[in-house]
């Protein structure tokens, strides 16, 4: 792929993020493959996030606002919003993301995404097991 | 804090200054790092007090450097937004910026150095397009250096700091020997690292400057280069792992092997191979001396009079006593300036005998002098982790101080 196609590629993700207003979320997860059991524990751990922390808004706190964004049909949940995605759009928003950190809402289901994410290493070493990573660096 | 990021804050503190931005309002820092010791320092050069330093950090909350007391960032709310301005010299920028807001903070904000040019929370056009530039500029450098090394694996250590650099290297050999890697090119930002480098004995370096180093590391990101690893420990902005230490312990040290380079525990880090000898310009006695070394670009500082203390104590005895400095820094009061290559220290440090610094990187490279060492750590808490600096940054080996 050429640098051209990538740059049309990070368009494409900002105008699919402009679009679908994911700017008013508090905190996206955005799950980029099929990987149904990662998923499903990424998920429970993103409820988990979601269910307790609240927004502060002014003088009162509010529900924070989530959703997640998956190629996966997998889980959907009372407390956040479920959104299926295609591989095509998934790969985008990590152009995107590779372009510049354009939100700090956006947690990307994965060890090794986006590039120079190194919690993988943590694991592959074998000093610490999935659970708490994604306790400790993803949520 | 290093001499350009230093002048560029003092430049946006001048024109503050200049526009009256400053005048008559409640001064607030965001985030207590040794950037904004040094912003609350100009300030109070210029005759404006600053009113609280603002931190997440509860452990910091309630403390003080010099008269200005760390609080949360809740307490803003007690004083007028339109009478206020929130300064920020932190390379978290943009969340704190986006929690002043987020708490209905009105007033102005004002990044006052760009330590970050990797964030920006907007999706504007001109944002995008800006960015779009930034990311085609490190794809020059990126194919200038690919067209000299064309097979090499690069390394890029992406922060002009020589402890990190100085891990990154050490810690290249047993990557390259797990992945098979024959050749590499060592990109590094500013001459210190590349003073490392070549204590390492680093065949290809490749030397640009931090706006450069930004620009090659988001353009390595954006097109996902496959040969290549981003030497650090938490940057880029895609390398989260730095939060694993919210919950759990890593060394420094530890943290290259398993998280950077995905070592096992039996991994080796190499020692440097071309240090040189002290050539003594200086007439210092040997075993008779002390070297100290009181700067950090960032850590927090360390007291003067904790210095003085220690000038006094050994001069007392006898001793000559030494400030490590660089071009832009001045010794201490009561000892004379000591500007070596890096490639000296070692043995400089061994002739003398005795060498106390603040925890920074010059520490890394005389891990290996064979003298009375000692660090000296504030006691506070590395980054954004819970976890205190001397134990993220221990020295085995070292006798260590933690400045209370």
């Amino acid at each position: 792929m050429n640098y051209h196609e990538k740059f049309n590629q990070a368009e494409q993700a900002r105008n699919y993020w402009l679009k679908n207003s994911l700017y008013q979320y508090d905190y996206i997860l955005m799950l980029p493959h099929h990987n149904t059991r990662l998923n499903y524990i990424l998920c429970e751990a993103f409820e988990r996030k979601v269910k307790t922390e609240k927004r502060p808004c002014q003088d009162i706190c509010k529900e924070v606002r989530a959703l997640v964004l998956s190629v996966d049909n997998i889980k959907e949940s009372n407390f956040y919003t479920f959104k299926l995605i295609t591989e095509e759009v998934a790969e985008n928003i990590l152009t995107l993301y590779g372009m510049y950190r354009f939100t700090d809402n956006l947690i990307i289901g994965d060890f090794e995404l986006s590039y120079g994410r190194k919690i993988k290493n943590l694991l592959d070493c074998g000093i610490t097991s999935e659970t708490n990573i994604i306790e400790s660096v993803l949520f | 804090m290093d001499k350009i990021l230093r002048q560029e804050m003092k430049k946006s503190i001048s024109l503050l200054i200049r526009n009256g931005s400053l005048y008559k309002r409640n001064i607030f820092c965001f985030g207590h790092c040794n950037a904004t010791e040094e912003m609350i320092g100009y300030l109070d050069d210029n005759g404006f007090n600053v009113t609280a330093i603002l931190d997440n950090n509860k452990t910091k909350q309630g403390m003080y450097f010099k008269s200005v007391k760390i609080c949360d960032p809740k307490i803003i709310d007690k004083y007028d937004h339109t009478e206020s301005i929130v300064l920020i010299a932190a390379r978290a920028y943009e969340s704190m910026a986006g929690q002043l807001r987020k708490m209905g903070y009105r007033g102005d904000i004002v990044k006052v150095v760009d330590f970050n040019s990797f964030e920006e929370y907007s999706l504007s056009e001109e944002v995008f397009r800006i960015k779009k530039e930034r990311v085609k500029r490190g794809l020059i450098t990126l194919d200038a250096i690919r067209s000299r090394y064309v097979h090499e694996h690069l390394v890029i250590c992406p922060y002009n700091a020589i402890g990190d650099v100085y891990h990154a290297l050490s810690f290249l050999p047993e990557y390259c020997a797990k992945n098979y890697i024959s050749e590499t090119v060592v990109a590094v930002t500013g001459n210190a690292c590349r003073q490392v480098g070549e204590m390492f004995d680093t065949k290809n370096l490749w030397v640009i400057d931090r706006t450069q180093m930004d620009e090659l590391v988001q353009a390595v990101i954006f097109i996902r280069e496959k040969n290549c690893i981003i030497a650090h420990h938490d940057r880029p902005y895609t390398n989260d792992a730095i939060k694993y230490l919210d919950k759990n312990y890593l060394s420094f040290t530890d943290f290259y092997k398993y998280s950077v380079y995905g070592l096992g525990k039996d991994a080796v880090p190499a020692v440097p191979t071309k240090n040189r000898p002290f050539d003594n310009k200086f007439n210092m006695k040997k075993s008779k001396a002390l070297i100290l070394s009181p700067y950090a670009k960032s850590m927090v500082n360390i007291p003067e009079e904790y210095w003085s203390r220690v000038i006094k104590e050994y001069t007392k005895n006898g001793f000559q006593v030494y400030t490590n400095t660089t071009a832009d820094e001045m010794p201490l009061e009561g000892t004379e300036p000591l500007n070596i290559p890096l490639n000296q220290m070692v043995s400089a440090a061994e002739y003398a005998g005795h060498f106390i610094g603040i925890r920074s990187g010059l520490c890394d490279i005389l891990n290996t002098a064979r003298c009375r060492k000692t660090v000296v750590f504030p006691d506070c808490y590395y980054s954004t982790t819970n976890v205190k600096v001397h134990e993220f940054f221990r020295m085995p080996g070292w006798e260590q101080v933690v400045y209370r």
